[in-house]
């Protein structure tokens, strides 16, 4: 059978493991020649090695029997600040090169019990902040569409390079999104607390989630039915059952009533490009029928703001133990506090150490009231605003970037707070909403995107709505400028 | 608002990592330009408006008191840079 | 040379006897091998988990709030108080700073023949550090030994209102706390293993003022002994200081046990001001009506209520009450004998003397006392009865602490039982008379004395087991004729 997984959903490759039309060893022989390949290319991993994928298929030879498990064989990236016990977890940070953690996120561990082959751990920027370069102690990811462009994340990467089916990655304001949007990926960050965050080494506990990256909306939706189930012990999760997402994308919702917020143009680095593609997008839905309803939402465009504000206080405190005494990287130090100081700094990147400088300045009690507390506040206000827009509509609307995978020769962002690729994407991440980031296709051009958020809980509509995308505008994706199929 | 070196050094210490003079001058531009940014939202009316300081609104989760197996010592001690019999080292407490 | 009044608050720090911690599934248990009752969480590892709050915790430190009289608070939070230290191994502790449990309560102690009131300005739940060990002298140690098996043990802490002004009144209130804690069954509160730990707040001003001077945090007080004379210190140096005309310098100090002082510790990166947030990891837990009155209804009856009704019930004076209700084992114990005997005064003598010296001898506690309370009652019905006399009772009682056999049982074995039969009686005295002429004399020449002597040559002829009262009648009877 032709192992072209670029062009093969999940669901298919499960089929084709179960029915022996690939054999694991010559699964396992592909990935890591490919992997290789993409390495070498896009510098996407940060841990990946033959030892592993060879684990990898001893495990799912033994799943074979199991007709229950829907992602067998299905090939999976892991971003680096998901735990496993088995591959060091780095978050991309010269402090925790050497961290192996003695436990696996609960999200790997569902989505292994159910087949899925993981490929390797991917490169992001140190402790997924951001996804604009320069932070990463293995260097930046390589865009397999572009190779002069940043790829934001090795996991978005590898779901675009067609080495993995599935990643998983996190999204603390946007990251995920972001990332897919400069690869030209589905991506999907469910509800806060709809998927486990046990074994996720989060910069921001109130805002992150794993989320999920994958190149079709039924690929996205099997991996959500695995992992959205509720975690009884776990207050950080939500305690629901979820819907069957598959069974809802047989015969999907058709009439969306969509919000497209009127600040959507107002945002820095606002390329044209981008523009006029969700311009045209605008009037493509309309075509389709689509109610599309413009709607003002006073404190949308702050979201990204309040999201920096918060973030770095949480940040400054979860990265307190990242003190060289348990584990990490330690330098010596006349006494227990230089000790501190000379680990964190040559630990932490430049970047890194002024966020976390930035978050300990605004909560000391000079500014905590001004900037944090107030932040908080306004989180409320933006998390109201979003609500009631959907309470009168199924969904919202927006770019998920205001500009394409920026080129390593002239980042648009990356030095400024807030980063100003988080301006459609902060929003869902300070009220926890779903939102999911659409790839739209241009033949000799990067990929483009829309972002749609969902009310909470409503991670069917977005699926549904992407399923509806998918077979009305990706007929055509354009050739990869890296191809791994003949490798 | 004007932010001096001296408190952005300040706020690195509490953060347990040292500025080096280029990274302050960046970092006291950069939050300078975030406070600028901020003005707008500084005037924002939020008088009766409660914090968000949770991801969800759900009720918190209480656990029954039965215990569970704890790491094995050495798995435990094994990322640690420095141990003694079974314990974490640390370098002096006192300053000086 | 002017003179000031001291003003003391203390801060109390409990830990809870729960089997695990406050947010993790590992043993409490203490004593173990450092570093064995840790896991990913507890141990501050990255992707550790996050905390599931320990649902008997909150009930104990429920307790704690409404044993201390205070205003529950509806919904509770859990706020990070961010610092870097060895034994923090999240890099902040989790515990109440915005809503808190408890607050506005109060206990009472006695001092002087009066009661009063001493406020609690705040009763909150959280996580305890782990241990550091030092090798030799914290001052001149190279390096230290982290243990992290107490990282996040449940703890209550207590926060006096500054209402105290000697270290009698410090310690008076340190051990009604205790002793209400004990009551509650929340806590061990063994100071020596750290399950009790004392920190007070301390500053002068001129006597009749009602500002507050500068103060001064005293850490490091390991017995009721060290709170009272680590305070004691401190008032005095205190003192000395303002009388000389100086300033006293806002500081934290350690107390010394070895040297009998108090000694100011420099730890100039510690922050003196902390950053608080709420935690993003444990939303708020709301704390129902129902719930506060399932607790309130386990609460027992706590020292104050039950010191009230000793008096008041058992007519007994204040000072056998506050003996009896100094602990909730011996008040137990107490009135657990007094179903068996009903002579409430009779029975705290024995106890408060004969059993309280006894376990004050052995070094032993209420708790390990092998006499049953019906046991007891019964000896002391025994001697009402005739049936052996005091002094035989408290041979008995010895035999009874050493063994924990039964009064009648040791009785009859060493045939100890007190002889009452008037003729066997009258024989002996007879004898007794006949062989002491010359007291018989003397008594009949006016020497009361003598009749004491011919009692005791009774009682010893008897080895100690005649009825000592009608000996004395018979003697007298005898020697009228
Ligand atoms: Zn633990």
């Amino acid at each position: 059978m032709d192992l072209d997984f670029a062009n093969l959903m999940a669901e298919q490759i499960a089929a084709a493991m179960k029915g022996k039309k690939i054999s694991p060893a010559e699964l396992g022989d592909t990935l890591f020649r490919r992997s290789t390949r993409a390495q070498k290319e896009l510098n996407l991993f940060i841990s990946f090695d033959q030892k592993h994928i060879a684990g990898e298929i001893k495990r799912i030879e033994q799943h074979l029997p199991d007709k229950n498990c829907s992602l067998l064989g299905v090939p999976l990236a892991l971003a680096d600040n998901i735990a496993t016990d088995d591959q060091k977890t780095t978050c991309a940070s010269r402090f925790m090169a050497a961290y192996q953690p003695p436990f696996t996120a609960r999200v790997v561990s569902q989505l292994k019990e159910n087949g899925a082959l993981l490929i390797g751990k991917t490169n992001l920027e140190e402790f997924n902040l951001g996804c604009s370069g320069g932070s990463s102690f293995f260097n930046s990811v390589k865009n397999p569409w572009d190779l002069e462009c940043s790829a934001g994340s090795g996991a978005a990467a590898a779901v675009a390079s067609g080495l993995a089916t599935l990643a998983l990655a996190s999204d603390t304001r946007g990251e995920l999104r972001q990332a897919a949007s400069y690869c030209g990926v589905l991506a999907l960050k469910p509800t806060y607390g709809r998927i486990s965050r046990k074994g996720l080494i989060d910069i921001a506990s109130s805002l992150e989630q794993i989320g999920i990256l994958g190149r079709c909306t039924s690929d996205l939706a099997i991996a959500l039915q695995v992992l959205a189930v509720p975690e009884p012990d776990n207050p950080s999760t939500l305690q629901i059952e979820a819907p069957p997402y598959a069974s809802l994308l047989e015969k999907p919702e058709e009439n969306f009533k969509i919000a497209v917020p009127t600040c959507w143009n107002e945002a820095s680095h606002l390329q044209d490009e981008v523009k006029n593609d969700f311009q045209e997008q605008l009037e493509n839905l309309d075509k389709l029928g689509l109610e599309v309803n413009f709607v003002t939402l006073p404190h949308f465009k702050d979201a990204s703001l309040v999201a920096t504000m918060i973030c770095a206080v949480e940040a400054f405190s979860n990265l307190s133990n990242m003190d060289g005494v348990r584990f990490g990287h330690r330098e010596t130090g006349k006494h227990l506090q230089e000790m501190y100081i000379e680990t964190r700094s040559r630990g932490f990147s430049s970047k890194l150490k002024k966020f976390i400088t930035f978050g300990g300045l605004t909560s000391t009690p000079k500014y905590y009231d001004t900037f944090f507390r107030r932040g908080q506040k306004l989180r409320t206000l933006i998390s109201r605003e979003l609500e009631s827009c959907l309470a009168e509509n199924d969904l919202l609307l927006t770019p998920t970037t205001p500009f394409k995978a920026p080129s390593f020769a002239a980042p648009v962002s990356g030095k400024e707070f807030p980063d100003p690729a988080g301006y459609y994407t902060a929003a869902a991440n300070l009220s926890g909403f779903p939102a999911l980031s659409f790839p739209l296709f241009y033949e000799g051009r990067l990929p483009g995107n829309l972002q749609f958020i969902a009310p909470r809980k409503h991670e069917a509509a977005l699926l549904q709505i992407a399923s509806l995308l998918e077979k009305e505008f990706s007929s055509h994706r354009p050739k990869f400028a890296l191809s791994l199929q003949e490798v | 608002m004007q932010v001096s070196p001296e408190e952005l050094n300040n706020a690195a210490l509490d953060a347990r990592v040292e500025l080096s003079a280029t990274e302050t001058k960046e970092l006291l531009r950069e939050v300078q330009s975030f406070f600028n940014l901020t003005k707008k939202l500084q005037e924002v009316d939020l008088e009766g408006i409660a914090a968000t300081s949770y991801g969800h609104q759900e009720p918190n989760i209480l656990r029954d008191d039965l215990i569970r197996s704890s790491l094995p010592l050495e798995e435990s001690l094994a990322n640690a840079p420095a141990v003694d019999e079974s314990c974490f080292l640390v370098p002096r407490i006192i300053e000086e | 040379m002017s003179t000031f009044e001291a003003v003391i608050g203390l801060e109390v720090h409990v830990e809870l006897l729960t089997a695990t911690k406050l947010f993790c599934g590992c043993s409490t248990a203490f004593g173990a091998t450092p570093n064995t009752q840790v896991c990913p969480f507890c141990l501050g590892l990255p992707g550790g988990g996050t905390p599931v709050l320990n649902k008997r915790a909150v009930e104990y430190a429920l307790k704690t709030a409404l044993a201390l009289n205070c205003q529950i608070s509806p919904e509770i939070t859990f706020d990070r108080k961010n610092y870097f230290y060895a034994d923090l191994p999240k890099g902040y502790q989790t515990t109440q700073h915005f809503q808190p449990l408890g607050k506005k309560g109060y206990l009472t102690i006695n001092i002087k023949e009066e009661t009063k009131r001493i406020g609690i300005h705040q009763v909150h739940i959280e996580e305890d550090a782990g241990k550091m060990v030092h090798m030799g002298d914290i001052l001149s140690t190279p390096f230290s030994r982290v243990d992290f098996n107490r990282a996040s043990v449940p703890l209550v802490e207590i926060v006096s209102e500054p209402d105290m002004h000697t270290p009698e009144e410090a310690r008076l209130f340190l051990q009604k706390l205790r002793n209400t804690l004990l009551y509650i069954g929340v806590s061990d509160c063994k100071m020596e293993e750290g399950s009790l730990r004392c920190d007070a707040n301390i500053s002068l001003r001129p006597l009749g003022s009602k500002g507050l001077g500068v103060k001064t945090e005293l850490k490091n007080m390991n017995s009721f002994r060290a709170v009272y004379r680590g305070i004691e210190h401190e008032i005095e140096r205190q003192t000395r200081i303002l009388q000389e005309g100086g300033e006293v310098t806002p500081q934290t100090r350690h107390w010394d046990e070895e040297t009998g002082v108090t000694k100011a510790m420099r730890d100039k990166l510690v922050a003196e001001s902390y950053r608080y947030f709420p935690d993003p990891t444990l939303p708020p837990l709301k704390i129902s009506e129902e719930w506060q009155m399932e607790i309130r209804s386990s609460i027992p009856e706590l020292p104050d209520s039950r010191y009230t009704r000793f008096i008041q019930d058992y007519n007994l004076p204040s000072y056998d009450a506050d003996v009896l209700t100094a602990s909730r084992e011996l008040g137990d114990y107490y009135e657990r004998a007094l179903d068996t005997y009903r002579e409430p005064k009779n029975l705290s003598n024995w106890i408060m003397s004969e059993l309280l010296g006894l376990l004050n001898t052995h070094n032993m506690d209420i708790v390990d006392c092998k006499v049953k309370p019906h046991d007891l009652g019964n000896l002391l019905k025994l001697i009402d009865e005739g049936t052996i006399s005091g002094r035989i009772a408290k041979t008995v009682f010895e035999e009874m602490f050493a063994t924990g056999k039964k009064p009648e049982a040791i009785i009859k074995k060493k045939g100890l039982t007190q002889i009452s039969d008037e003729g066997t009686l009258l024989k002996i005295v007879e004898e007794i008379l006949a062989d002491n002429p010359g007291s018989v004399e003397d008594y009949h020449s006016g020497k009361d004395r003598a009749l004491g002597f011919l009692v005791g040559q009774v009682m010893k002829k008897t080895k100690g087991q005649a009825n000592p009262q009608m000996v004395n009648e018979l003697l007298r009877e005898k020697l009228k004729k």
